[in-house]
Parts: structure tokens; C-alpha cells; sequence
């Protein structure tokens, strides 16, 4: 039998509808609007296309999208100045700072300024250290989609043991957390892995966030696992991912495919974070 | 002479088993403190004589069993040993939440104090919330949320020290964990997750199960590495073990007047090829490593 597919679409679609309900609530109740700045530096067209389709997926769902377009050359102090007054701004509720920046600037010193109550990205080390302790906090884009992923294929965790290959700050380690929450035992493998695809074969679910492509092979897989890809490399002029599909489709129950998969819940896990901020910052008033 | 990896064990055995096998070597967790101990001192007579720094710890502990306030009074001996001032702040156990955190206020403002050590708290006091309250300069516990976020990404700020005693204890069996396999049975917020990623550090490859897991043996018997912190006496059999294995056991477990492991000593130890026991393993490193990141508190202050 082959595999069912874990659309990010569909899942997105889901949480979207979620979100403009709220915030409809939330404007009702409140008359306020939710506002996410995002800054970009620089003029990456990856990062601009990103950009791009935040505002547009933002505006769809009732949320105000302030863009800044910052210079290449800005100066570390500008841009901490920035950050500091949308900290200070009553209608911004989320701040983004699009990845990477210019080697001149300061990456940690930058994150770190950011106010945690508005760190929607689920970047700053005080966001971080919540979601360690287990108290409620934003949950770091990436590794709340495949979360939501998982949840969406209505297979139980509890119980069921989950390799996820990557061992990055943004995914590997804090999604290492979350399905430990739930309950599953979890193996997290790396570029240092001795004997991965034996590794593989015990799980029920596997993470790829490897970022080599085609890496995880249809008999790395054990019969009827859930299958997650997370990797995009651009091969050529095509979008890849650290999973073999053809291959994994035929083993595993369900499987994401890439492009289509994680990619697209992203953004809508930004704006869900842009929500919960938005939600906390109306109770107080 | 200090110990160095690679050198002959610390203690084996020495006991021959059907006249050819050795069973495994035991970690000596107070060896192993007595030479941190000796290095800490060093550190403090220095940090005295250049910058006329004493390191100082002040331990909050309520009077109630759970509080342990006997580990605290080891703790007050151990640090006066080497060189460290030692304020031991006793409450009534009905100390309410606002209370701790007016003596933390004044503690963080205090400049002689370098790092606040909270004891173990009755159930109606929060400590993960306690704990936010000490400034993240003196939180030599590393559970505030800032040093705690910056670990997760990799910034070693402050380092919870149970999760650091483990490692020393592994490091001094002179073992590369490059490629290994390690397995962490228990999930807390202080050892296992904490330990987890450590390990992941040193590059091995790193599960973590737990009550959930449905048969633990599936894990436990592929790791080159096992640190067990399950809080649960004797749960990890000799058959559970693969051989030649490096085993932790943190568990401490008061079974009638006897302390025990939660790994089955007797059984595993002729299957692993190092071993701490309980006591006498974790235990006193733990308390080394506490002192070691209240040296470095006061070294930054």
C-alpha cells in the first residue's frame, strides 16, 4: 500500500481557519487588529520572496503586516534601535527578524533584544528556556509544524519511538522536546550517527532535517512508519528534500512530500504564534 | 598526580570472575571529587589573590524533609574546605512564594553573593517560577529560562550540574562518545534532558525514554552509554545491558535505611565495563560541580 500524504496545505488550512476565527473574536471583543513586523536586511530574493508571501498569508488572515526593508550596510545600533521601538509598540505583537543576516552584524546580541513577549519566532534564549522547563511559551516555527503534521495523520505518539535526524537549535533539539511531551522515546542521529539506516528501521516516525538530499532510502524505513521531511535543497532548479519519496512511499503509512509539505505550514505557524501574542497582550488590557 | 583519561583506571575490582573476566571498573565518584576539589581550590586561591574575589553561595532550604537540608550542611563543609563562603538561609516550611522570592531580591542585589543555590521546595511553592527570579548571573543552578534557553542553542552559560557531573564521570573512563550510542532513561528538566544534549555535545548518538517507553530493554541494550535517572530502585537488570557498556546511575533511592540505584549493581556490573555505584558515584560529583559553577559566577561577576 502506498503511503498516505501529509499535505502542508491542508494541514495549514486547518490552523488558518483557526487563527482568522480568532482574531475575529479578538477584533469584536477588543477592536484591536494583530500586528507582526517583519525586518529583512538586505535584498537575498530567497528571503525577499519569503517576505512576500508572509504579508500576503498575514493579510489574509486579519493580521497587520508591517514590512521593513532594510539596507545591506545598516549599523548594528540602527537596527537594535528598531528592534527597541517595535518593542515598545502598542500595535506590533510580533517581531521576525528574517535569517541570515550580514556577517557584520551581530546575530545573538540582535535576537536577544528582541522582547520575549513578542519573540514569535521562538527565537530568544528566554523563549528557549521555557519551552525546556515545559511552561507555556512560542514554539519555534519549523518544529511546531511537524508537530502539527504528526497530529494531523490522528496516529498516536504515546508510546512510539521517533528518530529525527538533525540536531539543530531551531528544529532538531526543540521537536526532540515536544514529542518527548508526548510521550514518545526519541533518538536524535547527526552527521556523526554510526549506522543510521539501522537506526531508522526501530522508528515509528522519522524526522528528516538533515538538509542532504535524497538521504533517508525506502529500506531505512520500517513497514507503516510515519515519515516526515523537513529538508529543502535546491538541486538544480528543483526543490529537494532529505527523503527518497518514491522509495519511502511505498514503505511508510504516511509520509510529507517536499515541496508541499512542512514548507507551507511555516509561515502559518508564525502567524499562530502572532495570535497567542496577540491574545496574551489583549487579557492584560 | 592528577587522573587523566587513558591512564590505568582509577580502582577496578580486581575481582576475577570464572578465572579470566573482570567484572567492570568502578567510577569513584569521591576520587573524582577530591581532584575537582583540588583543582577548585587552586581556582579560588587565585581568584582571592588577583581580584580579591571570595567566592560565596547562598542556600535556600526550607526545614522540611524534602528540602534536604543535611546535603545543604555538606554542601556549607564542602565549600569552607575549599576556600568558599557558605550561607545557609533556613525557612519554615510554610514559607509562602513572595517570601522566597523578597530573600532572592535581596540575594541578587547582595555583592558578596555570587550564586543562589534554592534546595528542593514543598509542593505549594512553584520552583520553576521561584527560580526565575534569581538573576541569571548568580543562577548556578542554570534553570532560569535565559541560561537554560541559551544551553538549548548551544551557549554553555551556566550548566544545570547534576547533567555536568554525569559527564565528568564518563569522561574520566577516557571513552571517545564520538559514533557511540548513548541512552538516557528519564526525562527531568534537571538530568536527563539536560544530559541529553551534553552528550549529543561529545557526538554520540543520544535516545531518551522514559515510564512511557513501552519495553526499555529495546533501547537500553544498544547503548554503549547508559545514564539511568528514572527514580525507580534496581529498574535496569545485568540482562538489560549490552557488554562492555559505560553505566551512570543517578537514581538514589532510600529503601528502608539503605540507599540504592535505580540500576541493579550486582547484575549489571559484571555485563558494563564502568559503573558508579550507590552511593558514592553521582553523589559527590554533583556537589563539586555545584561549587565549580559558583567559581565561575563569581569569576564573571
Amino acid at each position: 500500500m502506498t503511503a498516505r500524504l501529509i499535505k502542508g496545505d491542508e494541514v495549514a488550512e486547518e490552523v488558518r481557519a483557526e487563527i482568522s476565527s480568532e482574531l475575529k473574536d479578538l477584533y469584536d471583543g477588543t477592536g484591536y487588529v494583530a500586528g507582526l513586523a517583519v525586518i529583512v536586511v538586505g535584498e537575498n530574493p530567497t528571503s525577499l520572496a519569503y517576505i512576500s508571501n508572509c504579508e500576503k498569508q498575514g493579510e489574509k488572515m486579519g493580521i497587520s503586516i508591517q514590512v521593513h526593508r532594510l539596507d545591506q550596510n545598516i549599523s548594528q545600533e540602527e537596527l537594535l534601535e528598531i528592534i527597541e521601538e517595535l518593542n515598545d509598540d502598542f500595535f506590533i505583537h510580533g517581531i521576525m527578524i528574517q535569517m541570515p543576516l550580514p556577517e557584520h552584524l551581530d546575530h545573538k546580541v540582535i535576537v536577544e533584544t528582541i522582547d520575549p513577549d513578542k519573540d514569535v519566532e521562538g527565537v530568544h534564549p528566554i523563549t528557549m528556556g521555557k519551552l525546556f522547563s515545559d511552561e507555556k511559551s512560542f514554539i519555534p516555527c519549523t518544529a511546531h509544524s511537524i508537530m502539527k503534521m504528526i497530529e494531523h495523520t490522528r496516529q498516536p505518539v504515546y508510546g512510539k519511538s521517533a528518530v529525527i535526524i538533525g540536531r539543530s537549535n531551531i528544529v532538531g533539539k526543540p521537536l526532540s522536546l515536544l514529542l518527548l511531551r508526548r510521550n514518545a522515546s526519541i533518538t536524535i542521529c547527526h552527521t556523526g550517527t554510526v549506522n543510521l539506516p539501522d537506526i531508522c528501521r526501530e522508528a515509528d516516525i522519522v524526522v528528516a532535517a538533515a538538509g542532504t538530499p535524497y538521504m533517508v532510502e525506502g529500506n531505512w524505513i520500517k513497514q507503516d512508519a510515519i515519515v516526515l521531511d523537513v529538508g529543502v535543497t535546491q538541486v538544480e532548479d528543483k526543490m529537494v528534500g532529505d527523503v527518497n519519496f518514491q522509495e519511502c512511499r511505498e514503505v511508510a503509512s504516511w509520509i510529507s512530500p517536499v515541496p508541499g509539505g512542512v514548507g507551507p505550514l511555516t509561515i502559518t505557524m508564525l502567524m499562530w504564534n502572532t495570535l497567542e501574542a496577540f491574545r496574551k497582550k489583549m487579557d492584560r488590557i | 598526580m592528577a587522573y587523566s583519561p587513558g591512564m590505568l583506571p582509577l580502582k577496578t575490582s580486581g575481582v576475577l570472575k570464572g578465572g579470566t573476566e573482570l567484572a567492570a571498573n568502578i567510577i569513584r565518584g569521591e576520587t573524582i571529587a577530591q581532584e575537582l576539589h583540588d583543582n577548585l581550590k587552586h581556582e579560588v586561591a587565585k581568584l582571592k589573590e588577583d581580584r580579591g574575589i571570595t567566592p560565596c553561595m547562598a542556600i535556600i532550604v526550607l526545614k522540611s524533609p524534602v528540602s534536604r537540608i543535611h546535603v545543604a550542611r555538606l554542601k556549607e563543609r564542602t565549600s569552607q574546605q575549599l576556600g568558599i563562603k557558605c550561607q545557609i538561609f533556613t525557612l519554615p516550611e510554610t514559607t509562602t512564594e513572595e517570601e522566597i522570592n523578597y530573600l532572592t531580591e535581596r540575594l541578587n542585589t547582595a555583592k558578596e553573593v555570587h550564586g543562589i543555590n534554592i534546595h528542593p521546595l514543598t509542593p505549594h511553592l512553584n520552583h520553576t517560577l521561584i527560580s526565575q527570579m534569581v538573576d541569571p548571573r548568580k543562577d548556578v543552578e542554570g534553570l532560569n529560562f535565559l541560561n537554560m534557553g541559551a544551553f538549548l542553542s548551544g551557549d554553555f552559560r551556566m550548566v544545570p550540574f547534576v547533567a555536568r557531573g554525569i559527564m565528568k564521570l564518563i569522561e574520566h573512563t577516557g571513552e571517545d562518545l564520538e559514533g557511540k550510542r548513548a541512552v538516557v532513561v528519564g526525562r527531568s528538566q534537571l538530568v536527563g534532558e539536560p544530559v541529553s544534549f551534553l552528550l549529543l555535545e561529545q557526538n554520540a548518538t543520544v535516545s531518551v525514554c522514559h515510564s512511557m517507553t513501552p519495553d526499555l530493554s529495546t533501547f537500553t541494550k544498544k547503548a554503549d552509554v547508559l545514564v539511568v535517572s528514572a527514580g525507580q530502585p534496581r529498574i535496569i537488570k545485568g540482562n538489560m545491558v549490552k557488554e562492555g557498556a559505560i553505566v551512570i546511575d543517578v537514581g538514589v533511592n532510600q529503601v528502608g535505611t539503605r540507599l540504592i540505584g535505580d540500576v541493579d549493581y550486582d547484575t549489571v556490573k559484571d555485563k558494563a565495563s564502568w559503573i558508579t555505584p550507590v552511593p558514592g558515584g553521582v553523589g559527590p560529583v554533583t556537589i563539586a560541580m555545584l561549587l565549580d559553577n559558583l567559581v565561575k559566577a563569581a569569576k564573571y561577576s
